[in-house]
């Protein structure tokens, strides 16, 4: 592909041009970081609009909108819809993370909550598993953004993917929390009114009758009720989500640094926010039926279909839509996993006595360091670790009920529990090899689900939520 | 000069049971894909002509689908994709299983906040 | 087959929950600064 359809010029003008922007806010945000409160969590007191926000932002990465549209193209009404359900996990998670205040009011962690619940053998299974999703989500959306860069503008996928993780890292060594959230909030703005406006005016363009009419003649099936795959993917999108936002330390570091009284309602408003945005971009990907614009590689459906019809415009917003929703993602899991490292691992595994301003310094060569494994893995470029980060589905999604149910219950066989996260999946690996990965996370949640229950009944261990106020 | 052929690593036939394939090709343009119910081809269609060497295909209901590609040299092999679609009863033990496991997630979760308020 | 109607509204009703959204989230933006609850 020689015709790109942003120049190199255009394309470097705006890369350099939110880089320095995302760099310059994040030092500017970075002064309030002085204490490790206030890197970690943002000082433990931020309010509705940006909690809410920054939940958003974070949850619409790279996937959101360059995966949507593909859904949509391959399954259909359904598989627009069926995208949309990964908002249930916010919604979910929103009287959880005022559980979780209650409960652990000093926590940093979701490793924390894990390792008082249940023990160590639990905690290091939780780390794994957390570890393998995170790096293999880390990795694609630094991938994913090398690919759209050179797909649209023609800049080298290394330098691309370099630039974006560069710019992450630095902003978020710089001002921690502070500026995740504080960029997450002007990247949630841009994405949102980025993808109305992509959406209205190519409504202008064409008609919606005349869309329904091409897809009816040419791809009837996308239109069915009845779409098999699709209809069982509905529940085990909904389920993998699950399994993402309640286990993972992206969420639970955001739920700890919102203020108690907004945490529920950041987290209820913040799925709302996202609920339209798959539905929005996935109607750009049936788009390419209805506009015959061919899609040789299905993974570019988005941005192709948005460029052809808009043109150079069409390709700007795409571009400046993707390097926001990955930086805000980016940031959050760089600032989240090096939290769970250092608290988790650096602290309570390797070095107990330290204080925290040596905690503080050390997270930000625990950042640099997580930047710089990711980058090795993203010049590698190997297209398996995509494939990683859906076969973590059924892994994640083992966690959902040990998570929810220990939250809440008192009586549980630890044992048991161990046993319920490894079933869940293994049977849910089995699934994705033998029956497809459209089965994957739902079999996991299932089995897991079933024996979290046995656990509750089978000679149950007792907690005492005073335990947690210790943290 | 090359040959026109499709560059698809599966052995024949191919079975695509979510209804699409992404289809690669290679050859001298310009290129023709036809797609037809019987290997005969008397009733096809063409789903693309252009510069291209790929196409995405989705939406195809289920039974066996027939693909050649014809290019400036010559036409390709054909290929066959077959598509069986899960049947009925995972789709419904599935949507059955997802909706007991959806209640009992919201009802554990809003039960409990609901209790420790 | 999916009618007209509910692909009209799915799309339709996904624009204007994105515009409401962001809509909201300015507005919010600004209650919490005047009220200096941002942080």
């Amino acid at each position: 592909m020689n015709n790109y359809l942003l120049s190199a010029d255009v394309g470097f003008g705006l890369l350099a041009f939110f880089s320095i922007v995302w760099i310059s806010y994040g030092f500017y945000l970075g002064r309030k970081a002085n204490d490790l409160d206030g890197f970690m969590l943002a000082g433990r007191n931020v309010g509705l609009a940006l909690g809410s926000a920054t939940a958003m932002a974070t949850w619409v990465t790279s996937n959101t909108i360059m995966l949507a549209p593909k859904f949509a193209l391959q399954l259909g009404v359904w598989g627009m819809v069926a995208y949309s359900t990964a908002s249930f996990g916010l919604f979910l998670f929103a009287p959880m993370a005022k559980r979780i205040h209650q409960l652990i009011p000093k926590g940093y962690t979701s490793g924390d909550f894990i390792r008082v619940r249940y023990g160590n053998f639990t905690w290091i299974l939780f780390l794994i598993i957390s570890m393998v999703y995170s790096m293999a989500w880390l990795v694609s959306m630094g991938m994913a953004g090398g690919i759209v860069l050179e797909a649209l503008s023609g800049i080298d996928y290394q330098i691309g993917m370099s630039v974006i993780l560069i710019s992450c890292v630095v902003y978020t060594i710089f001002g921690g929390l502070y500026a995740v959230i504080g960029t997450d909030f002007i990247q949630s703005i841009i994405i949102l009114i980025g993808v109305v406006t992509i959406g209205v005016v190519v409504l202008n363009q064409t008609d919606v009758s005349s869309i329904y009419q091409k897809i009816e003649f040419e791809r009837p099936e996308l239109l069915k009720v009845f779409m098999p795959v699709a209809l069982i993917s509905l529940f085990n999108n909904m389920f993998f989500g699950f399994g993402e936002v309640f286990h993972n330390n992206v969420w639970w570091s955001r739920a700890y640094a919102m203020r108690e009284s907004v945490a529920k309602k950041a987290f209820g408003l913040s799925g709302l926010l996202w609920l339209p945005i798959p539905i929005a971009a996935g109607f750009i990907g049936i788009l390419a039926i209805a506009t015959d614009v061919n899609i040789v590689d299905p993974d570019m459906t988005g941005p192709l279909v948005a460029a052809s019809i808009l043109g150079e415009t069409g390709a700007i917003f795409i571009f400046v839509i993707v390097f926001c929703s990955l930086a805000s993602s980016i940031d959050s899991l760089l600032a989240a996993t090096s939290d769970l490292l250092t608290e988790d691992v650096y602290k309570k595994l390797i070095n107990p006595s330290v204080t925290n301003e040596t905690l503080r310094k050390f997270n930000v060569y625990i950042i640099l360091g997580l930047g710089a494994v990711t980058w090795v893995f993203c010049f590698a470029r190997l297209s398996g670790l995509i494939q990683v980060l859906f076969l973590s589905g059924p892994l994640v999604a083992s966690l959902i009920f040990p998570i929810v149910c220990g939250l809440y219950w008192k009586n549980l066989n630890k044992k048991i529990i161990n046993v319920a996260i490894l079933s869940g999946s293994l049977v849910g690996l089995w699934c994705y090899f033998n029956l497809g990965w459209f089965t994957a996370s739902l079999a996991s949640a299932a089995v897991s689900f079933a024996i979290t229950m046995i656990s509750a009944k089978i000679s149950p261990d007792t907690i005492n939520w005073e335990e947690f106020k210790r943290i | 000069m090359t040959s026109t052929k499709f560059t698809l690593e599966d052995s024949k036939p191919i079975s695509a049971n979510e209804g699409f394939i992404n289809l690669k090709w290679e050859g001298e343009p310009p290129f023709k894909l036809i797609l037809s119910k019987s290997d005969e081809f008397d009733s096809s269609k063409a789903l693309y002509s252009g510069m291209d060497t790929g196409y995405f295909m989705t939406g195809l209901e289920e039974g066996p689908h027939f693909f050649k590609v014809i290019g400036a040299q010559g036409t390709s092999d054909v290929v066959q994709v077959v598509v069986s679609y899960p049947s009925s009863e995972m789709v419904i033990g599935s949507l059955i299983v997802g909706s007991v496991l959806f209640l009992s997630l919201c009802a554990i979760i809003f039960k409990g906040n609901f209790q420790s308020e | 087959m999916f009618s007209i109607t509910v692909i009209q509204l799915l799309i339709f009703g996904s624009l204007v929950g994105t515009a409401l959204g962001t809509v909201t989230l300015l507005c919010l933006l600004y209650r919490d600064t005047k009220r200096k609850e941002l942080w």
